[in-house]
């Protein structure tokens, strides 16, 4: 089955970089018997339904989508995100420009499911102050 | 933003797909989407009478990927977001949707159709 939303990780990066009203859904804390922090995936947004204080906002592959833009320009060049699935089962995401003559590529991400790949992409982007 | 079929999609997907690729259910009675998988892993097809299968833009994608490649529209078309699918060798593209979603149930319910449904 494949991976459907951000893991527990990738959000505390994304709230960084994304806002908040952006992440579709969240996790919802609470303490196991054991006294140990658990999340429920919870599928109302962050905005809406979070206790900010404890629970962490999470983003479903179409928020992810939906967040990217549509068009990056790198050196007055615009390119455009493209997602393929490769062989053995994973996916490629690249940013890149298609002319009749030539097909360029800048920046790809290759991993095996499409919420990681979304997820480094937007993480890359910021980094090179893209987004 | 679309992250997950819609209901009548999802009874046109439960016609045509395993219950087993769906990964959300809709909760009969309420508005609400909950998780399906690790529910039907344990008790089976018991469990239809409370819920109705749903799939993520994820589960799609990976009932599609080994068979489609997938396009956005042309840097040209800058004043709307849509997608399209190719299927692999079938030469078929959909038509053009705002939501990438709507594309993977187009091409799922299409490739049915023909026959070329890979499972």
């Amino acid at each position: 089955m494949s991976k459907t939303h951000t893991d527990y990780e990738q959000p505390k990066r994304l709230a960084e970089i994304l806002p908040l009203n952006s992440a579709d859904c969240f996790y919802r804390r609470f303490t196991n018997h054991y006294n140990a922090a658990q999340y429920t995936l919870e599928m109302y947004p962050y905005n809406k339904g979070a206790d900010k204080k404890h629970d962490l906002p999470c983003w479903s592959l179409a928020s992810l989508l939906d967040v990217l833009p549509k068009e990056v320009n790198i050196e007055g060049q615009r390119y455009a995100p493209c997602l393929f699935p490769v062989i053995d089962g994973h996916w490629l995401l690249k940013l890149w420009y298609n002319s009749n003559e030539t097909i360029t590529s800048p920046i790809a991400i290759f991993e095996d499911n499409p919420v990681d790949v979304y997820y480094e992409m937007i993480v890359k982007l910021n980094k090179l102050k893209l987004l | 933003m679309k992250s997950y079929v819609d209901l009548d999609q999802a009874r046109k997907l439960a016609e045509i797909l395993p219950l087993e690729s769906a990964d959300m259910c809709y909760i009969k009675g309420k508005a609400q989407l909950g998780f399906l998988y690790e529910e039907y892993k344990e008790f089976g097809d018991s469990i239809l009478q409370d819920y109705e299968p749903c799939w993520s833009l994820a589960s799609l994608l990976d009932i599609l990927k080994d068979n489609i490649k997938i396009e956005k529209t042309g840097l040209d078309q800058s004043d709307i977001f849509t997608y399209s699918i190719i299927g692999d060798g079938y030469d078929y593209k959909t038509h053009e949707h705002e939501e990438l979603i709507d594309a993977c149930y187009e091409m799922i319910v299409k490739l049915h159709e023909l026959n070329l449904l890979v499972l």
